[in-house]
């Protein structure tokens, strides 16, 4: 044997190591986060009950029901539509672990996008996983990736076009939840997961929806709430309600040209009112620097509060940051506002979720205090 | 005695006069009904503004891309400010169109003679490079501006509302621009 | 279909890499061939 034919070996051998090594963090990201069902949980299901073949997929995941057991509103909560948005998924993950419906009923899917959960973003040097110290115990969840897993429907297109509108996108967006509704169920995964809430919703007769996301501090939609024109009134009102709290939202209308997105086609084609409420995520954003766990939890990032500092940024941004607390603290008022609207303008079908922290609450005992 | 008494009347009368233009630099305009609402930048704060409206028991039109002839029969326009791309993707014209209509529509009030009142609610949000050319557009030829003081921290519309001598409200919160416009509105 | 074509081409190319990587007498070069395989690998066992 030639020397070069020996080191060519310990090269397979180095090859065989650091894939193992790398193998084994990146498949830990198929282990499932643990979500402890609250008192509140009358029945846990699975999405892939609404649409079969999701069944024994990566992109099956778990719906919690939340059912009063008296007559009223079925909500239905999104959490994970974008996995690297996590205040939407642990909004979600509170109200499965400490919510309890008075009455109606509330549906809550915190990572509808799972398969998402299974990678992060590329060049994006995001953490895989994030940590929150609860009464008990420390618990780890994970960081995923915007869109669904690659590897669930590789290749991407050069052009995504948007069924059925035909609306052209960039081919990354073919793994984008969000531009997937209503979805087919001979279509991509992301697709697929799109048909299925839309089952969901017309089956279980969904009143009242909420997609809950997150976005870079500077782009122009954020401390938000979108709404269909369906949804206007209640969603102004509830931005009084939450303004009197000291919460501001800026009120965003759906463009009706704009497809695929869940506050337009699930209002357009279902009798829901679709709300999607965004929260200022700093890991999201291109200004950032450090990027790591503690960016995620405290939300904490001197470039963005330099950027204040100096008139770049619209919003406010100061030393305490836009910790994870703060922006599940909106999520949760922002959507208690909105129910307490919908029964304003709807007042036979009601809807009253107790146990929900408040957001100055929230904000003083930390997020683990509302976590098993 | 008489002259003395002339005299006093005189000096109070002046210091009455003088204490009044201190005291209410700029008389408010009253509004008239009916009332027609529209953006300038088509964010959806217009729908607010209508809530507004409501809660202060002010019958009031909303017409988002409100054109010239709306104004027809109108005595009261009402230009909420403020730029959003969403708003406009929904409105389904883009930024020059939304700038000439507002010109034109602001043009013709003013041919009108219609009182305007303008209203900046949005904060930070509606603020910056995107919103402020509507926000100065519709601020300048207002009769009165209500603003959320969120959206004058750098005094952008107190600047506009001195050099212009027009009557300005700074509200902390959107709820507190009710009474306000209740008050322009009183018989 | 598609999906298997792709595995199918990254296996070609591992093969490929692998034959140079054997062929090749300078070990710095094969740093470089070694650093191309190893995300083809883990590709192609669809862990990444």
């Amino acid at each position: 044997m030639e020397r070069h034919h020996i080191t060519a070996l310990c090269m397979l051998i180095v090859i065989a190591v650091v894939c193992t090594l790398a193998g084994r963090e990146f498949l830990k990201m198929y282990e499932p986060d643990e979500i402890i069902p609250g008192p509140g949980v009358t029945k846990v299901d699975n999405l892939s009950s609404y649409s079969g073949d999701l069944a024994g997929t990566i992109s099956d995941t778990k719906v919690y029901v939340l059912d009063s057991g008296k007559p009223g509103a079925t909500a239905l909560v999104l959490g994970g539509t974008h996995p690297n948005e996590p205040a939407g998924f642990m909004t979600a993950v509170v109200l499965t672990e400490h919510a309890f419906v008075r009455e109606g009923r509330v549906i809550v899917i915190p990572q509808v996008c799972s398969s998402g959960f299974t990678c992060t973003d590329p060049l994006e040097g995001y953490p895989q996983s994030y940590s929150i110290q609860t009464k008990s115990k420390i618990r780890s969840f994970r960081f995923g990736a915007r869109g669904s897993n690659p590897l669930t429907e590789w290749p991407d297109p050069l052009v995504f076009l948007q069924y059925p509108s035909g609306q052209q996108l960039s081919g990354n967006e073919v793994r984008n939840l969000n531009r997937s509704y209503p979805g087919r169920p001979d279509g991509t995964v992301t697709e697929r997961v799109a048909y299925a809430v839309m089952q969901l919703i017309e089956r279980e007769n969904v009143d009242i929806a909420f997609d809950l996301h997150e976005a870079a501090p500077e782009i122009p939609i954020i401390n938000a709430i979108v709404t269909h024109e369906k949804g206007k009134d209640a969603a102004a009102s509830a931005l009084f309600t939450l303004e009197s709290e000291n919460l501001q939202f800026a009120l965003e209308m759906s463009p009706p040209n704009f497809h695929g997105l869940s506050h337009r086609e699930w209002g357009d084609r279902s009798a829901v009112f679709p709300y999607l409420m965004e929260t200022s995520n700093p890991i999201q954003g291109r200004l950032r620097g450090v990027t790591n766990e503690a960016l995620v939890v405290q939300g904490i990032d001197r470039k963005y509060f330099e950027a204040a500092q100096i008139g770049s940024m619209r919003i406010t941004y100061d030393l305490e940051g836009e910790p994870l607390a703060r922006r599940v603290g909106r999520h949760l008022r922002g959507l208690q506002a909105l129910l307490g609207a919908y029964m304003e303008s709807t007042p036979e079908k009601r809807i009253v979720v107790d146990s929900v922290p408040e957001y100055e609450e929230i904000l003083a005992r930390g997020l683990g205090d509302f976590l098993h | 005695m008489k002259r003395t008494s002339i005299l006093i009347i005189t000096a109070i009368s002046v210091l009455l006069i003088a204490a009044t233009t201190i005291l209410f630099p700029q008389s408010k305009p009253k509004f008239d009904q009916p009332v027609l609402i529209t953006s300038a930048g088509q964010s959806a704060d217009v729908t607010i503004a209508g809530m507004i409206f409501k809660r202060a028991n002010v019958q009031a039109k909303a017409i988002p891309l409100a054109k010239a002839a709306d104004l027809e029969g109108v005595k009261t326009l009402v230009v909420v400010a403020g730029f959003s791309s969403k708003g406009l993707g929904a409105a389904g014209i883009s930024r020059e169109q939304e700038l000439a209509r507002v010109q034109s529509i602001l043009q013709e009030a003013r041919e009108k003679k219609l009182k305007i009142m303008t209203l900046h609610i949005g904060g930070k949000a509606r603020r910056g490079n995107q919103s402020d050319d509507f926000n100065k557009m519709a601020a300048e030829v207002a009769s009165y501006l209500l603003v959320v003081k969120q959206g004058n921290e750098d005094q952008f519309f107190s600047k506009i509302a001195a050099e212009k001598k027009i009557p300005i409200d700074l509200v902390d919160k959107i709820v507190d621009a009710v009474q306000p416009v209740a008050k322009a509105f009183e018989k | 279909m598609l999906h298997w074509t792709y595995i199918a081409i990254a296996v070609f190319i591992f093969v490929l890499v692998l034959r140079e990587l054997f062929a090749e007498r300078n070990w710095r070069n094969q740093i470089s061939l070694a650093l191309v395989l190893i995300p083809l690998v883990l590709r192609i066992l669809h862990i990444k």
